[in-house]
């Protein structure tokens, strides 16, 4: 209870850059090679002739 | 290849709102995209597994392929029109234009669409077609308002369809059932209020058949006919 309030109020406290940065930080993100910018993503499943498989999640609360 | 997009508010950064402008609703959201950054097929979210995952990607392999082939083969065109119904890809008028066009190609081919699968789309188009009357309910309302009486008048006409086909698929919007509901309930038809709850009690064995929020719902409206019936 009292750990859910203290992270409300950090999350209040969190900037969007702030929030973004702790997101990109996540462990999933490091398990394995995600690309983050769709026209990276793009050209290189061009280039591999393969499908995109899309993942979107938001930094916000 | 993986892409991994974060909705975000940092000024100045791109592709923040990138879900919504692909038109993913839910979140997380998963789908597979071709290298054009066309959305193909949506991982549904009770199938986020291992095998739904490879299930997806064949589908969504399955889509390029019939995507591919649809200008010069009916049979693919019909298959892919049935495939982007399925993934909500298209509006009324889209549907029923690509069906028109396609029955067209058919006649000029004099090629025969299969029987089921012809049914199958014209079921769909009903589902947008009943989508689109529901919406119309909401039109010029405030947000989440309704026009009740438009509702009800839905829900009658559905009853008459319900009882008279053609049918929706059990896919259709979950409002198709409940303006029927609304309906019956309103004019303490206890009859067509029983007849309306077991249809759509069949078409939720279908559509959501493991979800915990269909009990619950079920059991509101069995208390509802109860009271009905009592009356």
């Amino acid at each position: 209870m009292i750990l859910a309030a203290v992270l409300a109020v950090v999350l209040q406290q969190s900037t969007p850059q702030q929030e973004l940065e702790a997101k990109l930080a996540s462990p999933f993100l490091q398990r394995a090679p995600w690309q983050l910018d769709l026209a990276s993503a793009r050209a290189a499943a061009a280039e591999r002739e393969q499908l995109i498989l899309g993942y979107f999640t938001t930094a916000g609360p | 290849m993986l892409f991994c997009s974060i909705d975000h508010k940092v000024p100045g950064r791109p592709q923040g709102a990138l879900r919504a402008e692909l038109g993913l609703v839910g979140l997380p959201s998963m789908a597979f995209l071709d290298p054009d950054g066309a959305v193909l097929v949506q991982v549904p979210h009770d199938a986020r597994t291992v095998d739904g995952l490879r299930a997806a990607g064949a589908r969504a392999t399955r889509y390029v392929e019939l995507r591919a082939s649809a200008p010069k083969d009916v049979h693919a065109a019909a298959a892919f029109l049935r495939m982007q119904f399925e993934e909500r890809q298209l509006t009324l008028e889209e549907g029923a234009a690509r069906w028109a066009n396609l029955r067209e190609r058919c006649g000029a081919q004099e090629a025969e669409l299969d029987a089921q699968l012809a049914a199958h789309l014209e079921a769909r188009l009903l589902d947008l077609r009943i989508q689109a009357r529901l919406a119309a309910t909401r039109a010029g309302q405030p947000a989440g308002g309704i026009d009740m009486a438009a509702y009800r008048a839905a829900g009658k006409d559905f009853l008459q369809r319900l009882r008279e086909g053609p049918h929706p698929t059990p896919y259709v919007s979950r409002g198709y059932w409940y303006a029927m509901l609304e309906y019956a309930e309103s004019a303490s038809d206890a009859a067509a209020f029983r007849e309306v709850l077991d249809a759509f009690t069949a078409a939720l064995a279908v559509t959501a058949p493991d979800a915990t929020w269909v009990p619950p719902l079920l059991e509101r409206y069995r208390a509802t006919l109860r009271a009905l019936e009592g009356e």
